[in-house]
């Protein structure tokens, strides 16, 4: 038992080490990175009138990096914050919340969602917050990784005695075998982050919040070569 | 009261007066006559026959007067009766002894009477006859004689009646007589039949009388007698006036009956006058006493008797052939010695003596007195034991029994001694004075007592034993029910009392369970094994049998309740806390606890019959199952923890001990396994492991998140600074401030690639694995120095005393780089001065780096170990703040110390510690 506690308390500190990680890397940058911010506007001030072609192209770049680590360190500000932020427990009817979504997440993007919620329950008292930021992120992967012009995407819900099984289903490229494990890591994209605007956090993101409310994630191929993103969410909420 | 005339004879006269029975008898018409002849004769109105007792004259007979009697003193009658002849009163009421007369003053008024005394053949005056008139009178001659001779009349009347009044009386009487007879009479005429027969022949030979009279009385008479009797009735016809014979008659129920008869004959009419006596119980009666006394004299003259008797002073008068027999002396030799000197013991006698005077207080010499004291003094025989004493001297037990002989009047004549050998009677009583003294100590060792009760005296009879075990003093037979009662426990006893009752009926053998309770409260218990036996008519008349006492083996039983209580005290308790199975010699369940159904989820049912250790595995084959097997089976306890499944299939653990529980021969004959739930332990300890392989993912996790957090991170800060230089080198022209902007950029963007790799290098410490490696701190230090420390204006001292140490080069290389790099950093001075020093402790080594800069307050000292602490603001000096934790962190992984001792204006000195051992 001694064992077990020691275990559990080096656990816990490397937790804790890792959210500490997490906090510095996202607060400590902040101010070189708003440093880095300001310096780039005031030079692009400075260079209003140059017209040299090639300066105004790599500071274009500039700039672009400039952003891209901007979204990076607020996407690792928000994995940090995934357990400390947004922790409202209320009720939510999920029919509701799968519409709401897939309202926002369609946009203009022209993609076409299939539902299927075949649930006794409808509501659920849980994190809807999180809840709502997964089946987001989800949906929002599924369109903007597409590359079809018809975007079909089917959504389909379940219901077991402690769980709702959410299912995410699309048409678009799949992901390769050798990096399905990897895209729940932070940063990761399948494909330069210069063809697709992300900084690949969504999943990593997705992937911490189910972990924390005790669900599962999983990833598989789609018969007709596209993903399936499944995962658990339970309906007890043990925080 | 006048004075009157009494006879002189008069007791003899009321007496004789008696004898006629004519007092208040009825009237008569012969002496109705006579009055009214007298009355007729005398020419008087009235006549009576006067008849006089002690107080009164009745009349017998009236003529002319109602009154039946007057009382005798006013009568004229007893002055009549004084004299032998006629009394006359011729005028009354010139008499003075008549003239005052009731009679003659009232009614009927008697002037004139005449009487003639009734004077019977005794010469007593009975009464008289007597006329009256109420007129004066004189009585002629001729009516005085006829008077007289009519008296004389009535006196004849008088004797007739008394005659035929004393036949009546003589013939009641021998009526009377001959019909209470005890004897049989009869008359029998001359042709030979019964004439009259009295009750007695009802009464003995069961006839009655109508079936007697007229009857043969040959018919009655046993075949065998008749020759006999007619023999004897032919004497009557030779003359005899009397004969007397026996025979036998039949009786009705058929027996016979022997007769004794007396008959005589009646010499006018020839009938028989017979009388008849039942001789059938003298008979038997002299029977006996022939029987008596030839019994009487064979025991007499049998030999095993001694008889001997003496004289008052206890000389010899005869001995007869059993003493002869007895003692080997001849009469001949002894007639005429004195006993009891040499038939007898001396210390017998004296003790005798003793025992005498004791009991009566009276002093009795020892010699023949011995044997004659009671006898004379209380008339009983005197028996007693006595050893007798042979003529060769042998000596034998007797029972001599002492009579005094007395002559009519009381005197004793002598002394008889009677004796009787006992020698047989003394063996087998002591033969049985043995075998019981053997029956009782048996008794007593094995605790049994025996007993037999009779029914018919509600007698009860116990052995020693019994005795013993129900603590009594012996006593009689006739007390003893109610002792044994009283002993009997009082709830016990209507139980046995039924019981009892029960066998009488039954008449079969019985087996109880009873109690005996004690005054002072102890109780025993007795096991009561018993029959009841018959007569030779097969009615029950009593019981018998054997008791004993089980107190002990019912105490032993009842620890062995007590116990077996306990132990289901104990199993309940453990059952209670505990997973219970028993199972037999091949495992197989026979026992099954609640505990050990819910965690198992079978039910009982289910369960018993089937094999146990059969476990998660389902056979024998897997180690652990060979493991138990191999102990218990040996008869050794196996403990351990088993993984075992439940019927919903999932695994469940227990810590189990079974025991193997042995029998005589030492093998096992069932298994008892005793076990408690410990899946939740096994679970924890699950977990743990668990927490293990999360411990190292985990980790690992980390690492991998720091390394893409970093390389990811630096990818774009890279991108920055190159085209931030590439805008540079394009515009060799570009404004100052443009350029200083720029710079500006790049000094920012290398700040941040330093604290992204500061952030990496702290999250890898302690989980990266450095190689160790023998350091020469000395040439360490002098390379760091050369790195870090710029050649103008600072003077670093390196002891020389630095030791060579086994240890990761690369952290320490870290340690010692930061805290040089802040010290060169910080440095306030125009001559930055330096200091490493070493002191070797017993288990540590000890460095201390010293510097001359700022120092630091007190209240930083332990923050500046903290991440991302830095005292000044960073845009001073170049640091990312990450410094110092690292070393802490390093030193304190490492096993060692780290602390700051330093004053504000002072300079600083960080000293440290690293354990020798590591």
């Amino acid at each position: 038992m001694e064992s077990e506690k020691n275990y559990l308390e080096e656990l816990n500190a490397l937790k804790k080490e890792y959210e500490e990680f997490v906090y510095i890397v996202s607060h400590d940058l902040k101010s070189p990175m708003r440093a880095i911010n300001n310096i780039t506007t005031w030079i692009e001030e400075d260079l209003e009138n140059i017209e040299d072609k090639g300066v105004l192209e790599n500071f274009g770049l500039l700039k672009n990096r400039v952003v891209r680590l901007e979204n990076m360190m607020n996407s690792l500000l928000e994995l940090s914050r995934v357990s400390r932020f947004e922790m409202e427990v209320y009720e939510v009817n999920i029919p509701h919340l799968i519409n709401e979504c897939v309202e926002m997440a369609i946009g203009n993007s022209g993609a076409n969602f299939h539902l299927d919620i075949a649930i006794e329950s409808e509501t659920i008292t849980t994190l809807g917050k999180k809840l709502q930021k997964v089946i987001l992120s989800l949906f929002d992967n599924a369109i903007r990784f597409h590359d079809k012009e018809k975007k079909d995407i089917f959504v389909a819900i379940k219901e077991t005695r402690d769980y709702f099984e959410f299912s995410v289903r699309d048409n678009g490229p799949g992901i390769p075998d050798d990096v399905k494990e990897k895209i729940f890591s932070i940063f990761y994209t399948v494909n330069s982050k210069d063809r697709v605007h992300t900084t690949g956090a969504g999943l990593a993101i997705t992937a911490k919040i189910i972990k924390m409310v005790g669900g599962t994630l999983s990833c598989f191929d789609a018969k007709d070569g596209g993903s399936i993103f499944e995962f658990t969410w339970p309906k007890v909420t043990l925080i | 009261m006048k004075n009157v005339p009494i006879p002189s004879n008069e007791l003899d006269r009321i007496k004789a007066l008696n004898g006629y029975s004519i007092m208040d008898s009825l009237p008569e018409k012969e002496y109705d006559s006579i009055t009214k002849l007298a009355s007729y004769i005398c020419n008087t109105p009235i006549a009576l026959v006067s008849l006089l007792d002690e107080n009164r004259q009745w009349f017998k007979s009236t003529v002319g007067l109602a009154a039946k009697e007057t009382p005798r003193e006013i009568s004229f009658c007893q002055y009549a009766i004084m004299g032998d002849v006629l009394y006359e009163v011729n005028d009354a009421l010139e008499d003075t002894k008549f003239a005052d007369n009731p009679l003659v003053s009232g009614g009927p008024k008697i002037r004139f009477y005449a009487g003639a005394p009734l004077k019977d053949k005794e010469g007593f005056n009975l009464g008289t006859l007597c006329v009256i008139d109420t007129e004066p009178r004189v009585l002629t001659e001729d009516q005085k004689s006829a008077l007289e001779l009519l008296g004389q009349q009535v006196v004849s009347l008088l004797d007739l009646r008394k005659n035929n009044n004393e036949l009546l009386i003589a013939q009641r009487e021998f009526k009377n007589f001959v019909e209470l007879s005890k004897d049989l009479v009869c008359i029998a005429n001359v042709d030979g039949r019964f004439y009259k027969v009295n009750p007695s022949f009802t009464t003995v030979l069961g006839y009655e009388k109508e079936e007697l009279e007229g009857q043969l009385f040959v018919d009655f008479i046993h075949p065998d007698d008749l020759n006999k009797t007619y023999k004897e009735v032919e004497k009557l016809a030779q003359g005899y006036k009397t004969i007397s014979f026996e025979n036998r008659y039949i009786c009705k129920d058929g027996s016979y009956v022997l007769l004794s008869w007396n008959t005589s004959p009646d010499p006018e009419t020839g009938n028989l006058y017979c009388i008849a006596r039942d001789m059938t119980k003298e008979k038997i009666q002299e029977e006996k006493l022939i029987n008596i006394t030839t019994n009487l004299t064979a025991i007499l003259n049998a030999s095993e008797f001694s008889i001997i008797a003496t004289e008052i002073d206890g000389t010899i008068k005869e001995f007869n052939n059993g003493a002869e027999t007895l003692l080997g002396y001849k009469a001949e030799e002894v007639i005429g010695k004195k006993t009891p000197s040499f038939i007898h013991l001396e210390d017998e006698i004296v003790n005798r003596a003793e025992a005498l005077s004791k009991q009566y207080g009276e002093k009795v010499e020892p010699g023949f007195a011995v044997f004659t004291y009671v006898t004379e003094k209380w008339g009983i025989a005197d028996s007693n034991e006595w050893t007798y004493v042979r003529k060769d001297g042998t000596t034998f037990p007797v029972i001599l029994s002492a009579t005094a002989i007395r002559d009519r009047s009381g005197v004793i004549t002598g002394y008889l001694g009677i004796a009787k050998d006992i020698s047989k009677e003394k063996a087998a009583e002591q033969s049985l004075i043995s075998s019981k003294i053997l029956l009782d100590e048996s008794q007593r060792i094995a605790k049994i007592g025996s007993w037999k009760f009779d029914i018919l005296s509600n007698n009860l009879l116990w052995s020693k034993g019994h005795y013993t075990i129900f603590e009594l003093e012996e006593m009689p037979d006739d007390k003893l029910n109610e002792a044994y009662r009283n002993r009997i426990h009082p709830d016990d006893l209507p139980i046995l009392d039924a019981l009892s009752d029960k066998i009488l009926d039954t008449g079969k053998d019985f087996k109880v369970n009873y109690r005996i309770l004690f005054p002072d409260g102890r109780i025993k218990h007795i096991l009561e094994i018993g029959s009841p036996f018959e007569n030779e008519i097969g009615e029950v008349v009593g019981m018998q049998g054997n008791i004993q006492d089980v107190t002990e083996i019912k105490l032993a039983e009842k620890k062995i309740e007590d116990k077996a209580k306990e132990i289901n005290d104990v199993r309940a308790a453990l059952d209670e806390s505990s997973i219970v199975t028993i199972t037999d010699q091949n495992g197989i369940l026979t026992y099954v606890n609640d505990k050990f159904c819910s965690i198992s989820q079978y039910t009982e049912d289910e369960l018993l019959g089937q094999f146990h250790y059969v476990d998660a595995f389902g056979n024998y084959s897997n180690k652990v199952g060979k493991d138990i097997w191999m102990s218990i089976a040996n008869g050794e306890i196996w403990k351990g923890e088993l993984q075992k499944v439940a019927k919903d299939g999932s695994y469940y653990w227990v810590d189990s001990t079974i025991v193997p529980f042995l029998n005589e021969k030492g093998e096992p004959y069932q298994y008892i396994a005793i076990s408690s739930d410990i899946t939740e332990k096994k679970l924890a300890e699950e977990n743990l492991n668990n927490a293990l392989v999360d411990l190292e993912k985990n980790n690992k996790e980390l690492d991998q998140f720091a390394y893409v957090v970093s390389h990811d991170l630096k990818a774009p800060l890279r991108a920055i600074n190159n085209l931030a230089e590439w805008i540079v080198e394009d515009m060799p022209d570009m404004p100052e401030d443009v350029s200083n902007n720029l710079g500006l950029l790049r000094g920012r963007i290398l700040r941040m690639e330093n604290l992204i790799n500061g952030v990496l290098d702290y999250s890898r410490i302690g989980r990266t694995k450095i190689e160790m490696e023998n350091i020469d701190l000395n040439l360490m230090l002098t390379q760091i120095v050369e790195t870090i420390v710029p050649t103008q204006g600072f003077e670093v001292v390196i002891d020389s005393q630095m030791p060579e140490i086994f240890n990761a080069k690369i952290l320490l290389y870290q340690v010692f780089s930061n805290i040089i790099s802040n010290a060169v950093k910080y440095n306030d001075k125009p001559v930055g001065v330096i200091t490493c020093s070493y002191l070797e402790l017993p288990s540590f080594h000890q460095f201390t780096i010293s510097d001359n800069g700022p120092g630091i307050e007190k209240e930083y000292h332990d923050k500046v170990f903290g991440v991302f602490q830095t005292i000044e603001a960073r845009d001073k000096k170049e640091s990312t703040g990450i410094g110092l934790s690292i070393v802490k962190k390093i030193i304190e992984e490492k096993g060692g110390t780290i602390y700051i001792e330093s004053k504000e204006g002072e300079g600083a000195s960080f000293i440290f510690t690293l354990p020798k051992q590591i």
